[in-house]
């Protein structure tokens, strides 16, 4: 083309452009007079600071953001905090990655395509929200209250759950985080001390750690790793049983390498060591504990030898390990741990058998070991219309059948077991699921079994999801709502009762991008749409403030603060007067009682879990300090620091099946299933019949362009799974796998020999 | 004259990434460069037991910094001001310069050629190109001098989480770096090949000591191999820059 | 004139508020590409639905990732991400010219935006900034962009609009007198 041509409009063409209407409307304003910017000084230095607190896991640290020319340009730790101080741990740091990732959410969407096409065109709010209400309503009438379900995790779903308990159902919370994770060690607890010890040991004061397959360091929850580290510093002593050589194992004293699935009887023989040594503490446990006779009779016949056996390990070094930890009681962290759904059936015992241990070394209430919450007691917000709920649902029957039962103790936690809800929605039976509404929880990359998960999907009349980013489940969603990131709302006030309590707001550091909303806000419009007269106060502010009251605190004053207030903790007990826990006899319950009841082991006892099959190794995965779940893999930042995790084997296996440290192999597990390209990791830090592969990767969302296809799901290998007893979790930790290089399946030799008592699992042919 | 340092305590260091993360956010360097890195390392097995540690890496801000001896920009004339005592040097500098006064080794990015001389000069590859700049420059680690110089800490001291990134003036007799150094045998990653006076130290057991040795000691004289650009190369490059300015 | 074309494609790149045939912008384009001889496919078979779904798959969310994400930030200095570099460059072209964005929920280095600042520099007769911006900002970014776009194949309505904004921008670029449109 030419100049003069470029220069010369048609006049048809002029016309049709001037009836366009073009001007600038209202793209631009005039500059304001305060467009001043902090340019001057370098780096974050002399930019604004907002207080907040960190989602990017859920340890939730206080933060501040930094803010230039209204753009986050850093984070670091709220220094008032007095947990993490200025700091943030790798994802911390990386914030800003999630909230300017130009794959995130950005507009309510609507599929167009079939479902799990990935096609959609943007919607309005309004006409998402109600089709979302439209369905609901239907579904509800249709099929009765609870064909609902909702799956949630994190700080925004607690809105959500609120209009889900409204409609009725039971399966208004169903946390992949409790059923998958950690239930099975919230249950133990509760029974044997009578309240959710979580994390509160106190490894800071103690002078011997013993840890069970832990991460830590490895899953970093910044002050627990401290405390962890204070400890360590201080001289404390620490044994790490794990068959694998975790980051932990590298600062420990001892590694005891153990077979997987043996845990318990290792327990057991130190119970039944320590009792017959007299090694324990025997004024606590007259006190303050219930069932030691029974204790000492039932694990009478655990001996080291026997434990040796089954557990492959040596009698000398098993010695050594718990007369190291016992001569530090009663300043003994034994880490209950945290994700507990290893095997589904003696999870539950398996963490009764550690607390029991604990309380053998009186490590309860006193420094260095268990510690007790601090309470702090804030307002009841009027305005998220609990008593609205509970005038709702008044007439709502119980299902005849409830997805609860056959879990003696489900009813104590709110929601229904995942594994439950799924295959009900999969096979219509005790009763149909048709809509699902999924809120910040990867279904397919934390519930065991994805294939099933899939095809129960298929089967709902409706899904919907609310995300920051298109994770896995958006490809399955009829809508798609954009949530603000944790960067741009609020969210309830967070407060921390543990050795340095605190309360905190976690609130905007920069306006919500796009049109993603936060979560009070959404789910106010969507209760209005549903009739429900929920979330009356007019906005987060207006709740903040009526939570805070209570403790005569507001937004402004925690502002003037600093963003944090801090309380004084109350860890430690008076062991002179008793315990008066929340447990069935207010002590420490060694014996259960109410195990008994429901014919399950008041006392725990060690159920093998079945071995590998010939040519397979045990799949066991765990974490990376970059990276949380599967929901940080496409953080720009992070995927750099770790693309993909690697396959770890034993080096003398590696050398036996000939395969190389940064060879790519694809695993095939015990029912056929196959897995992306994974990079192994020849070391001599993992046992040989196992393999380790770090969790959340491999994405299937072709939505994230920073992750999709990179490394390996260790989910995807997870399809044999069972149920815990007791509140229904889910055991991940009984899958096998063998190699596969280069089209040729390479079996895996059997170096540690299995003793009688170790049944193998049973291969059923391949599907 | 002072010589900031840096020491890395491994038995403090769980390997979490935070450092590496935080000064990436500091200075907004684009993904795949960086100043600052951490290696996983092993586990594996060493004399003294299996190990599994790591390498936080940065600049090393060395006594003998080869990566300016290979610069070919024209040197200037530049007056250096101790901040403590307000004492004068002048010195000629090509573009990559080590301070006098503080012995952080530093990039003038104005004069900098992006010819790449001295990042295939580092031996501990401490240094890039940013490719993707309209007009690529090297890179590398300031010892957050820019933050010093305001009172606060470099940012990867700042944010790590165990405390295990101690930074000061190894020629102050009362710093903890210096006692670190000198008390306490703080070591730095050398081989008998490259000994180039790095100034980051590191400590810890003996086995994490052996394997850090082991992956992460250089011993490959880089500089020894960078061909130097022709007078004709650099007097483009200098062309190059005037131009783009005016 | 020119400042009207600039508009013109600033709102083809936002969002379709409108049935893109009936609102006459499918008309206006074929119009505008036959006149600077742009061999085009003709795209008045978009609907209003067809144009939302491409418009998402294009630039909003998309499996495989957005194709072409439609900011500068994406691509100054291969920052691969939101409100970078390519937005303080933006940003600091407007203020020179006096304004500031109040775009919306979009980000400011949007490049419906962009061409929108573009039409504006045209109307005041801002030649000197229009110039640098061009050079040292938007057409720094635009072809990465427009290369990407095309890759994915994008209905023909949207290719013609941005092979159209390319010819126009170039020749901004090259143009020292484009002020005196003619109009025949
Ligand atoms: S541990 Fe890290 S990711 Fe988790 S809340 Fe703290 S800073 Fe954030
Ligand atoms: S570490 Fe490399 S870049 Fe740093 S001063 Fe030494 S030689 Fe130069
Ligand atoms: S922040 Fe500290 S603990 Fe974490 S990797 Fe860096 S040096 Fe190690």
């Amino acid at each position: 083309m030419n100049r003069r041509r470029f220069l010369k409009l048609s006049a048809a063409t002029c016309a049709a452009l001037a009836s366009l209407e073009l001007e600038n409307k209202g793209i631009f304003r005039p500059v304001a007079s305060d467009a001043a910017t902090c340019k001057g000084l370098p780096g974050s230095l002399g930019a604004k600071e907002v207080t907040s607190v960190c989602e990017m896991c859920f340890w939730r640290c206080p933060i501040v953001a930094k803010i230039k020319d209204n753009k986050l340009v850093k984070i670091e730790g709220n220094p008032k905090s007095p947990t993490n101080g200025h700091r943030v741990c790798a994802r911390g740091n990386s914030g800003i990655q999630l909230l300017y990732d130009p794959d995130r959410m950005k507009y309510p969407m609507k599929r167009v395509g079939a479902r799990g096409e990935g096609k959609w065109a943007r919607i309005t709010w309004d006409e998402a929200l109600d089709e979302i209400a439209h369905n609901m309503k239907e579904v509800k009438k249709k099929y009765g209250p609870h064909a609902l379900a909702m799956f949630d995790h994190g700080a925004s779903a607690e809105f959500y759950r609120e209009i889900f308990r409204a409609t009725g159902t039971e399966n208004f919370s169903n946390e992949p985080a409790f059923f998958q994770c950690l239930g099975p060690v919230s249950m133990a607890y509760l029974t044997t001390y009578g309240y959710q010890v979580s994390e509160r040991v106190d490894m800071a004061n103690a002078k011997a750690m013993l840890f069970f397959g832990s991460h830590l360091g490895e899953n970093v929850h910044l002050s627990h790793v401290r405390e962890y580290m204070k400890g360590l510093l201080r001289g404390a002593k620490l044994v790490v049983v794990d068959p694998r050589f975790s980051a932990a194992a590298g600062k420990a004293d001892m590694w005891l390498p153990i077979r997987p699935g043996t845990d318990t009887a290792l327990i057991l023989a130190w119970i039944n060591y320590v009792i017959q040594h007299d090694l324990y503490d025997k004024e606590f446990v007259h006190k303050h504990c219930k069932g030691f006779e029974q204790l000492r009779k039932s694990v009478r016949d655990c001996t080291m030898d026997w434990a040796a056996r089954i557990c492959d390990l040596n009698v000398d070094d098993m010695t050594k390990a718990i007369k190291m930890v016992a001569e530090a009681r009663p300043r003994v962290s034994l880490h209950p741990g945290r994700h507990a759904a290893w095997y589904g059936k003696g999870d539950v015992q398996r963490h009764r058998a550690m607390g029991i241990l604990t309380a053998l070394f009186g490590s309860v209430g006193v420094p260095g070991g268990l510690y007790f919450p601090t309470p702090i007691h804030l307002g009841e917000a009027d305005c998220l219309g609990e008593d609205e709920v509970d005038d709702l649902i008044e007439d709502v029957k119980p299902p005849e059948t409830s997805l609860k039962d056959g879990y003696a103790f489900a009813d104590i936690f709110p929601g229904s077991p995942t594994d439950a809800i799924i295959k009900a929605t999969k096979t219509g039976k005790p009763y149909p699921v048709k809509l699902w509404g999924v809120c910040g929880v990867n279904l397919l990359q934390t519930i065991s079994n994805p294939y099933q998960t899939m095809d129960a999907i298929k089967k709902l009349d409706f899904i919907f999801t609310i995300e920051v980013l298109p994770t896995e489940p958006a490809i399955w969603a009829d809508i798609i709502l954009p949530e603000a990131t944790y960067l741009e709302r609020y969210d309830a006030v967070h407060k921390k009762g543990n050795l340095y309590p605190y309360v905190t707001v976690r609130q905007p550091v920069v306006d919500p991008m796009f049109e993603s909303k936060p979560p009070y806000w959404i789910a106010r419009n969507l209760a209005k749409r549903l009739g429900y007269n929920l979330f009356t106060c007019k906005d987060e502010r207006e709740f903040l403030n009526e939570q805070l009251e209570e403790i005569d605190l507001s937004l402004d004053k925690l502002s003037k603060a600093g963003g944090i207030v801090t309380f004084k903790a109350n860890p430690y007990k008076d062991l002179n007067k008793p315990l008066g826990l929340n447990t069935d006899s207010g002590k420490v319950e060694l014996y259960a009682e109410s195990y008994d009841d429901e014919d399950l082991d008041p006392i725990p006892r060690f159920e093998p879990v079945p071995a590998p099959p010939k040519g397979y190794a045990r799949l066991v995965y765990g974490r990376v300090p970059m990276h949380t779940f599967s929901r940080t893999m496409n953080n720009l930042w992070l995927s750099n620091e770790c693309p993909e995790g690697k396959l770890w084997i034993n080096d003398e296996i590696a050398t036996r099946i000939g395969v190389k440290d940064g060879e790519t192999v694809i695993m095939e597990n015990q029912a056929g299933y196959r897995s992306n390209p994974v990079t192994l990791f020849v070391t001599a830090g993992i046992r040989p019949d196992t393999v380790y592969l770090p969790h959340g990767f491999g994405s299937r969302s072709p939505l994230l362009t920073k992750t999709y296809g990179k490394g390996a799901s260790d989910q995807f290998m997870i399809t044999n799974y069972r149920q815990d007893p007791f509140m229904g979790a889910s055991g991940h930790r009984s899958n096998f796998v063998c190699l596969i290089k280069d089209g040729k399946k390479l079996s895996i030799p059997e170096l540690r020999p299995l003793p009688p008592e170790i049944p193998r699992f049973k291969m059923r042919k391949a599907s | 004259m002072s010589q900031y340092a840096m020491v890395i305590d491994l038995d403090r260091c769980v390997g979490c990434h935070a450092c590496a993360l935080a000064c990436r956010a500091e200075w907004n360097i684009p993904v795949p460069y960086r100043r600052n890195w951490v290696k996983r390392l092993g586990p594996a097995k060493t004399p003294y037991g299996m190990s599994y540690t790591f390498y936080p890496g940065l600049c090393n801000h060395c006594d003998h910094p080869v990566c300016v001896e290979v610069c070919p920009a024209d040197p200037v004339k530049r007056e250096f001001t101790d901040s403590k005592t307000g004492k004068k040097i002048t010195m000629e500098i090509a573009a990559t310069y080590k301070d006098p006064f503080t012995g952080a080794v530093l990039i003038d990015k104005e004069r900098c050629l992006g010819c790449g001389s001295c990042v295939e000069a580092c031996p501990y590859g401490a240094r890039y190109l940013n490719e993707n700049l309209d007009n690529p420059k090297a890179d590398k680690c300031t010892f957050c001098m820019e933050r010093v110089e305001h009172g606060e800490v470099p940012a990867c001291v700042k944010t790590c989480i165990t405390d295990a990134r101690i930074f000061g003036d190894l020629s102050d007799k009362s710093s903890d770096v210096y006692k670190l150094v000198h008390e306490k045998g703080a070591k730095r990653l050398t081989s008998s090949e490259v000994n180039i006076g790095p100034n980051v130290y590191y400590m810890g057991s003996k086995k994490d000591l052996h394997l850090l040795a082991e992956k992460c000691t250089p011993h490959e004289k880089t500089w020894e191999n960078v061909k130097a650009p022709t007078r004709r190369d650099v007097l483009m490059a200098a062309i190059k820059m005037v131009t783009e300015k005016a | 004139m020119h400042s009207k074309i600039s508009y013109f494609l600033s709102r083809i790149f936002s969002y379709p508020e409108q049935d893109p045939v009936r609102a006459g912008l499918t008309q206006a384009l074929a119009g505008l590409a036959a006149d600077m001889d742009l061999d085009a496919a003709p795209s008045t078979d978009i609907t209003w639905d067809l144009a939302r779904v491409e418009y998402t798959r294009l630039f909003v969310n998309a499996v495989g990732g957005v194709p072409a994400p439609p900011y500068a930030s994406v691509y100054r200095s291969g920052a691969r991400i939101l409100m970078q570099q390519g937005l303080d460059e933006a940003i600091g072209y407007y203020r020179q010219a006096g304004v500031e964005p109040d775009s919306g929920p979009e980000p400011a280095d949007h490049i419906s935006v962009e061409l929108a600042f573009v039409a504006r520099l045209l109307e005041t007769g801002n030649r000197k900034l229009l110039k640098d911006f061009l050079r040292d900002h938007l057409l720094k970014w635009y072809p990465v962009f427009f290369e990407r776009l095309l890759a994915a194949q994008p209905h023909p309505y949207y290719e013609t609009a941005a092979r159209l904004t390319r010819l126009f921008l170039q020749n901004l670029c090259q143009e020292d007198s484009y002020e005196q449109t003619t109009v025949s």
